[in-house]
């Protein structure tokens, strides 16, 4: 189980999984492993608001 | 002395009526507890029985008995655009209703199947190999619902009996509810904004990318996430940091990397 497969499961699962094409389901997954990947970064580090 | 000769497995499988057949468990490592320390599960008998559902009464037979329910949620498959905006009218507490609602009504900064499901899925699932991508077993999935939709003071997920032992359903029902959300967790109305920057490769990123690869993808998207309603952001921020320490556990503790050293970067 890699960043890769969870990006799979969890970007449509995130954006909505109505009518999308190929590139949005790309841009999707990318979306959802941009968020895990850097999910630390994003929601720990110096988050004060 | 009759009873010397009396086989042990006859008298052990009629002992004790609440005890769940190991054979319904998908040869699930939880439950190897021993008897004296097995928690006898909440009690799920429906105070307000739910309509046309027969599930209650013999939730620990095996699944063969268990009829297929009526309203067996659309999981697999992405949900067809009908006549109706909703794949089905919310009936429950939970599945189908605005995230920012149930937060408000459950007066919580997290659904409560959201916190459950992590929680579970913390202490029970992280171990686990394809823990969200293996689907649970549909009945379980269908039952979990109807928990949650119905009877949601009886859920309790501290202990494996409160999911019926099936891990990969409580991963599966947490997918199941975010897909069924009216509304996604990161909204239609930042959609486009969220793809537009994942796609975005034009050239004055790209000497950027060179250095620093994702970074400006990174906070691109994390300014999105800030702009993000305060229920859906919560939401996204456990869940994210979830994922975050599963993948980091599967990465670093894997028997390759406790092999040699590990070096701190």
């Amino acid at each position: 189980m890699t960043v890769q497969n969870l990006a799979n499961i969890f970007g449509p699962t995130l954006l909505g999984s109505e009518s999308t094409g190929i590139e949005d389901a790309r841009a999707q997954i990318r979306v959802a492993e941009t968020i895990i990947t850097y999910a630390t970064d994003m929601f720990e580090m110096g988050n004060t608001s | 002395m009759p009873t010397v000769n009396q086989p042990i497995g006859d008298h052990s499988s009629n002992l004790n009526p609440s005890y769940q057949p190991p054979s319904y468990q998908p040869s699930s490592s939880i439950q190897q507890t021993p008897a004296s320390a097995f928690i006898p599960p909440p009690s799920f008998s429906a105070p307000t029985p739910p309509p046309e559902k027969n599930i209650s009464s013999p939730q620990l037979a095996p699944p063969a008995n268990i009829q297929p329910i009526q309203s067996v949620p659309t999981s697999g498959p992405p949900r067809q655009a009908g006549y109706s905006p909703k794949p089905t009218t919310p009936q429950g507490h939970t599945f189908g209703f605005p995230i920012d609602e149930v937060i408000s009504r459950e007066n919580a900064s997290l659904p409560l199947i959201v916190a459950q499901c992590i929680i579970a899925v913390d202490q029970f699932g992280l171990a686990t190999e394809g823990i969200y991508r293996v689907s649970g077993s549909v009945s379980t999935l269908a039952k979990l619902k109807q928990l949650f939709d119905f009877e949601p003071d009886h859920v309790d997920f501290r202990t494996p009996a409160g999911f019926f032992g099936d891990i990969h359903a409580v991963a599966g029902i947490l997918k199941q509810y975010l897909r069924e959300l009216p509304d996604p967790l990161l909204t239609k109305a930042y959609y486009s904004d969220f793809i537009r920057v994942a796609r975005t490769s034009p050239l004055g990123t790209i000497l950027i990318a060179a250095i620093e690869p994702d970074f400006h993808r990174r906070d691109a998207i994390h300014s999105l996430v800030n702009d993000l309603p305060d229920a859906n952001y919560s939401c996204l921020r456990t869940l994210a940091l979830h994922l975050h320490k599963y993948i980091f556990l599967r990465t670093y503790l894997t028997k390759e990397y406790l092999s040699t050293p590990i070096k701190i970067k």
